[in-house]
């Protein structure tokens, strides 16, 4: 009985692992892909999937539809993710980057008030019926939106694969990557690969905002601070750049959280123990655990 | 009513602890300090500071902006009905309040500024406490060295009060909350285990501290106790783990956001009602009513009022109160911060507008009706003693009913609780 209780404890663990880690990978794809293409440490993402997580909210209720919300969602924040690159980074990017980063914090800065101003001050309240409720199976529990979060997960990475590996645009973009001055003697439209990069990592930003606001019922101005900083702390671990690495450094992220936090006597926050992790392995690995030396 | 008569109307208790007999003892020596070094020089030039003015100024601070904004501005919500509701009734001889309310974003630097702003610049008589326990702290002293008298509505921490003379409170202290909480599991649910989850500064600790007391005395045992960070939603390690150890119940402090995210995660995973979740007095935030939707059934909260009673001060309050602001309930910061505001205006009635006025009066403050309709005792540490409505969240009517009124004194009193905080 013992052991069938600690087989559960272990799959129940690793269920919440996995939920945690698809939150932190949605955010940190993003950043990656921004990273990789313009070096700029895009701080604001965190805003644009707090502002994902308003309109997903906002175009339910108008809508009643989950589907037509995350689209919805995706779109808006797809275009607003691009707007912020042609009319903030664009114009800095003859700078030192850290103009760019200094713009980046501004703006997050700033976006945290705008959804005081325009949402008002309150949580809002998430609450999709057609995802309330969970499984149990064998004392394993598994939430409606864990099942959301988990399947949006696989979805998008393997409609981000696609588009990377097997169309234009993906090549353009892996180009751009690579060498943005060889990709422009290339003919490659270095600007519309950029667009392309801010447009589909904000999108992806905006679905994990609608996915965290209903798996915790709750949307709120600064949801986008701690996601923020670990989403940075991930592109640092999975190596400057590189996307499989900070989807890796995101599952392991929150498998270490999940166990830390649960099992461990450090008197530390879980935000405080993944920030010791960072510090800890950038000081074995500084190049991340997928980056090249 | 002078202040040396109102200081000997207080009641100066035998003192459970050397250092609550500490607290009484430099109380009384500050007082008397204050009246001989210099309270009336004080007093007469900020009596015709007030005099002359048309209205009568008091301050008041919080979180309007930024992450605990929510909080700050249902404080102020509730202490702009109580101005209005006073000032409607004719003032105090005419003389109409004039709110004068400042932004602390939480922040503790900002506090300090604000209270020394609205006392220098804006010549405030007194102030009404609307932040959270960190900035009550910061700002505390600043109206106790200006001798400023202020009424925290909200804030749990002793630190708030604890050694500031013209400091007052309107709330219980955190560790009784806690006190109370294991005392009603261990005593009249017969509970032996327990796992604690404490939001890691002064409020949770000081829940957490009284927790664990009362757990300790009845002979129950924590099996588990896990720190967290303000704002915490992630739960479900820390569930699964409590699920996996089968407690007989969860002890939780913390702000209404995490209350929330655990009792809907604790319910998910079955860990409640299996186990009886008990949480601080944070569950009535607004956070809580917007986002714990279905679950939280059964959960016991600590509070300090009650707005549904069968009381007609509170029944009229209410029905006021929720017509005249659009609010749906009650909230936490509201209900104490328009208490706390009746307090101070209370005090001024018999004490007259001026800061020293206020401070005499509100020493001399006996009791005081709450909102729920229960007449509160005032201890010489100017903390209540506020009765504690253990109370039981019914999912179905997305309402708080009364499981009862803790009011025994041996649970409520705040004074052993200073021995712990230095």
């Amino acid at each position: 009985m013992a052991g069938s209780i600690n087989v559960a404890l272990i799959c129940q663990q690793f269920v919440n692992a996995l939920a945690l880690g698809s939150i932190y990978a949605m955010i940190a794809v993003g950043l990656a892909m921004i990273y990789g293409v313009l070096r700029v440490l895009h701080i604001a993402h965190a805003g644009v999937y707090t502002a994902g997580a308003y309109l997903g909210l906002y175009f339910y209720k108008a809508t009643g539809s989950l589907p037509a919300a995350v689209v919805g969602a995706m779109i808006v924040a797809g275009i607003f993710g691009v707007l912020i690159e042609r009319f903030v980074y664009r114009p800095m990017l003859p700078k030192p980057r850290i103009v760019a980063l200094i713009a980046s914090i501004g703006l997050f800065i700033c976006l945290s008030d705008v959804f005081r101003i325009v949402a008002g001050p309150y949580q809002l309240a998430f609450d999709v019926p057609s995802v309330a409720g969970a499984v149990n199976a064998a004392g394993v529990t598994v939430s409606g939106a864990d099942f959301l979060i988990a399947g949006g997960t696989a979805a998008i990475f393997i409609t981000l694969w696609f588009i990377l590996q097997h169309t234009p645009m993906g090549f353009a973009i892996r180009a751009v990557a690579q060498n943005i001055e060889t990709a422009k003697i290339m003919g490659i439209d270095v600007n519309r690969s950029v667009q392309g990069v801010f447009f589909i990592g904000s999108a992806v930003a905006a679905f994990g905002g609608v996915m965290v606001g209903i798996l915790y019922n709750a949307i709120y101005t600064n949801m986008g601070d701690t996601v923020g900083y670990k989403g940075l702390a991930l592109i640092v671990i999975g190596g400057f750049g590189s996307m499989s690495g900070a989807v890796l450094a995101a599952f392991l992220l929150g498998g270490a959280e999940t166990v830390l936090t649960a099992y461990s006597d450090i008197p530390l926050s879980r935000d405080g123990m993944a920030m010791l992790m960072l510090v800890i392995l950038i000081l074995f690995r500084p190049q991340g655990l997928l980056g090249r030396e | 009513m002078c202040m040396y008569c109102a200081l000997g109307n207080l009641r100066f208790h035998a003192a459970d602890s050397a250092d609550a007999a500490g607290e009484a003892g430099a109380s009384r020596k500050l007082t008397r300090r204050t009246f001989n070094a210099g309270a009336v020089a004080a007093g007469l030039s900020l009596t015709t500071r007030a005099f002359a003015a048309d209205t009568i100024k008091i301050g008041t601070f919080g979180p309007f902006t930024g992450p605990a904004a929510g909080l700050g501005l249902e404080a102020k919500k509730g202490i702009e009905y109580a101005v209005q509701e006073f000032n409607a009734g004719g003032g105090l001889d005419g003389k109409k309040v004039e709110l004068i309310s400042y932004d602390d974003r939480a922040n503790r630097t900002e506090a300090i500024s604000v209270v020394r702003k609205m006392i220098e610049s804006d010549g405030v008589q007194a102030i009404l406490d609307g932040s959270v326990s960190l900035t009550s702290i910061a700002a505390s002293p600043v109206a106790n060295d200006a001798k400023i008298p202020m009424v925290a509505a909200y804030s749990n921490a002793v630190g708030v009060v604890k050694g500031e003379d013209h400091v007052f409170r309107w709330a219980s202290v955190a560790d009784v909350q806690g006190y109370v909480m294991a005392h009603h599991a261990t005593k009249e649910r017969n509970y032996k285990s327990f796992a604690l989850l404490m939001q890691d500064e002064e409020y949770g600790r000081g829940i957490i501290n009284g927790a664990e007391k009362g757990i300790a005395e009845s002979g129950g045992k924590v099996v588990y106790k896990k720190p967290f960070a303000p704002a915490e939603r992630e739960f479900r390690a820390v569930m699964t783990e409590i699920k996996a150890l089968g407690v007989d119940s969860v002890i939780m402090a913390g702000f209404s956001p995490s209350l929330t995210a655990a009792a809907r995660t604790g319910y998910e995973l079955e860990v409640f009602p299996k186990a009886q979740f008990y949480i601080g007095c944070s569950a009535t935030e607004i956070d809580w009513y917007n986002g714990v939707g279905s679950a939280g059934n059964g959960t016991i909260a600590s509070l300090e009022f009650l707005a549904t009673v069968d009381h007609p001060f509170t029944k009229k309050f209410v029905a006021d109160y929720t017509k005249a602001t659009g609010a749906k309930v009650v909230s936490h910061q509201a209900g104490l911060s328009y208490d706390a505001s009746r307090l101070l205006f209370d005090a001024m009635k018999r004490g007259g507008a001026t800061s020293d006025g206020i401070w005499h009066a509100l020493g001399a403050t006996k009791s005081f009706m709450n909102l729920s309709g229960v007449d509160v005792q005032f201890t010489e540490l100017r903390e209540p003693l506020l009765p504690i409505a253990l109370s039981s969240w019914d999912s179905a009517d997305q309402q708080y009913k009364l499981v009862k009124f803790e009011k025994d004194t041996a649970l409520i009193d705040p004074r052993p609780w200073y021995q712990y905080y230095k």
